[in-house]
């Protein structure tokens, strides 16, 4: 659904003061298409993305003790 | 500089400002120019979330870090790819759903006006005195070491950028910082491979790392846990993670950036680009400094390296005491220079306690090159008390202007312009956009025409420019440029962050208790602030966390919160 967004308009647009209720994430956010070859779900974007992150600390770690 | 290098530096500057005024000369309703036209592609959100954090603070002061204390400070980006993954999977979905111009108009919509007042209001104030040190920093370096005059170079610089961020808007923003990284990439790489060919024959890369390394440059990861050192992964990852949560998440400069995404997809794929790429690209210029260090194993470099205030002081007195302590330096260079080659030399015969022998010789002569330093910073404030003797913000710029080739010269200083411009214009389209929408629009103005708050937005934004520009007039040169903006942020970032925080994740808490809680840990940090001596990154989390939980308790005393199932509206499409 590129270029198309769904979005949902919160109960009580304009929330009296000291009530509360936006819900973090809906399904239609959490199934949309990454649009990326191979990776379905945002979930596994993340991991990836951490596991990015974890090879770096490892890479860096291995470094301080190899140069110093 | 010669004149090829200022073709350079005006070309690219003023070329990427120009084009970026003519391409989005039309602006005609609020949104498009507070979010552009709402086409951005992925790839051009991510470099300009990029652009805007990366100033010009980050390619002249970073590489002075590196240069000076090693590559450590990389641990303060280790927060930054988790905090993203947090903002892309729980922030973004709601800012996008509810079609905000401003983090802080969903702290009106979740708890009150003056929750959201008080968000915005604790934004405009840091990142208005951020502003202000965003375009000095540069200014005050170049102007030293070009001989520029400093007023002119912080006016000239202020007004190109507040004059198409004025005019064009958020897309403006969008398209000139793709260009303006573009050029920074260029420049940065640019520099490493002249400084590679200049590093002495027979030198190969790792042969650069094993001489970085054996100054103890190379100390990426420290897993101490001394609460009092400033780097370490701790800090990094904890510290660092609150501190780009609040920085990416809930600082207007960079929400309005990934906004401005053709869809979710767009924007989450935008921060995602920035997850993977901001260590690395943090790296390289620590990297670069660590290597120009090692370059100066081999090169003399001055004593001090802003030369500036060396020969005012040499002038005005200090003359003898400084070329003494010049001398001595140079004395205790040359040993340096020759147990680096003995040095290198074993290490390539496989003779590894000669090696470690030249090394311990080497660092002994580097402590007696360092004592001079020390000396000679003395000697410059006793010459003049106003002198600033932490001189690693001009390390990277005096290795640019001495040793890159002409033309080269003025894509470097580009460089420096090109960081300034995009952050600054980042941060001015916040300000005038959050100015706007939250106070002006929200508590001044509520009812006029689309039309009239484009032009209230283009005032504000001028506004806020020359308020910058005033302030970097003014301003004081603080011990290091880039710790003194992340400073300046973890005092007030933390106590927002909170806000957002009880907003997405504690439901049951209201708006009165925690604008109160957010009024009582912001006077917290300030007074801890000035009271303890732990890193300040820590700042972030202390912050939130006081945030977090006086809200909580403030809450018990209060009258009980009904939860409104707010997601369970009609979906619309758009």
């Amino acid at each position: 659904m590129a270029g198309v967004e769904a979005i949902h308009v919160p109960v009580g647009w304009i929330t009296p003061a000291g009530c509360t209720g936006l819900a973090m994430t809906n399904k239609e956010e959490s199934t949309e298409a990454t649009g990326l070859p191979g990776i379905r779900r945002w979930r596994t974007v993340y991991w990836i993305v951490f596991g990015i992150f974890v090879l770096w600390v490892g890479l860096l770690t291995w470094l301080t003790r190899s140069y110093s | 500089m010669n004149l090829l290098d200022y073709l350079v530096l005006v070309g690219v500057m003023v070329g990427i400002a120009a084009y970026g005024m003519w391409r989005t000369r039309v602006q005609s309703d609020l949104h498009s120019y507070l979010k552009g036209e709402g086409n951005t592609h992925w790839l051009t959100i991510g470099l300009s979330v990029m652009a805007t954090q990366a100033s010009a603070i980050t390619f002249i002061s970073t590489p002075g870090q590196g240069y000076e204390s090693g590559i450590g400070f990389v641990q303060n980006y280790f927060g930054a790819p988790l905090a993203l993954i947090i903002i892309a999977a729980v922030f973004l979905p709601i800012y996008r759903r509810l079609k905000v111009y401003t983090a802080y108009e969903y702290l009106g919509r979740r708890f009150d006006a003056k929750t959201r007042l008080l968000g915005a209001g604790l934004f405009l104030i840091q990142r208005g005195l951020g502003a202000g040190i965003t375009i000095y920093a540069p200014a005050i370096v170049l102007s030293t070491v070009m001989g520029w005059r400093l007023d002119a170079t912080i006016i000239c610089s202020g007004l190109l950028v507040v004059a198409y961020t004025v005019s064009g808007g958020s897309a403006a923003v969008n398209l000139t910082q793709k260009y303006q990284i573009g050029v920074i990439f260029i420049g940065m790489l640019a520099a490493l491979v002249v400084l590679l060919v200049k590093l002495p024959a027979g030198l190969d890369f790792t042969d650069a790392l094993a001489v970085a390394g054996g100054y103890h440059k190379l100390v990426a990861v420290d897993f101490s846990l001394d609460p009092d050192r400033r780097y370490t992964i701790w800090t990094g990852v904890l510290g660092g993670m609150f501190l780009a949560l609040s920085y990416f998440g809930t600082d207007q400069s960079q929400v309005q950036r990934y906004l401005s995404g053709t869809s979710l997809r767009e924007s989450r794929l935008g921060l995602m680009f920035n997850a993977v790429f901001k260590i690395p690209m943090q790296l390289f210029i620590l990297l670069l400094g660590a290597l120009v260090f090692v370059f100066y194993q081999f090169e003399r470099p001055p004593v001090f390296f802003n030369q500036s205030a060396w020969h005012y002081a040499a002038a005005h007195g200090a003359g003898d005491d400084l070329r003494r302590l010049e001398a001595d330096f140079n004395t205790a260079h040359a040993a340096k220079q020759a147990h680096v080659r003995g040095w290198l030399a074993a290490r390539h015969a496989g003779d590894l306690g000669a090696a470690e022998t030249e090394r311990t010789a080497a660092l002994a002569a580097n402590a007696r090159t360092e004592a001079a330093r020390v000396a000679t910073k003395a000697v410059l404030r006793a010459a003049d008390a106003k002198t600033v003797t932490n001189d690693s913000d001009y390390v990277f710029i005096t290795f640019i202007l001495s040793y890159l080739p002409h033309g080269l010269i003025g894509l470097l200083v580009a460089v420096i312009f090109a960081a300034t411009f995009s952050s600054k214009a980042g941060e001015l389209n916040a300000l005038g956009s959050t100015t706007v929408v939250d106070f002006y629009r929200h508590v001044i103005r509520t009812d006029a025409t689309d039309r009239h708050y484009v032009v209230a937005s283009r005032i504000f934004t001028a506004l806020w420019g020359f308020v910058a520009i005033g302030f970097a007039l003014f301003a004081n040169l603080a011990e290091n440029l880039i710790q003194a903006t992340n400073i300046i942020g973890s005092i007030f970032y933390g106590v927002v962050l909170g806000l957002f925080l009880v907003a997405f994740f504690l439901k049951r808490i209201g708006g009165t208790a925690v604008f109160w809680a957010a009024v009582v840990s912001q006077a917290l940090v300030f007074l801890l602030y000035f009271t303890l001596s732990i890193s300040y990154l820590w700042y972030n989390l202390i912050g939130c966390a006081l945030c977090m939980v006086i809200s909580a308790i403030i809450q018990v005393f209060l009258p009980r919160i009904t939860p409104i199932a707010a997601d369970k509206g009609p979906a619309v499409s758009n």
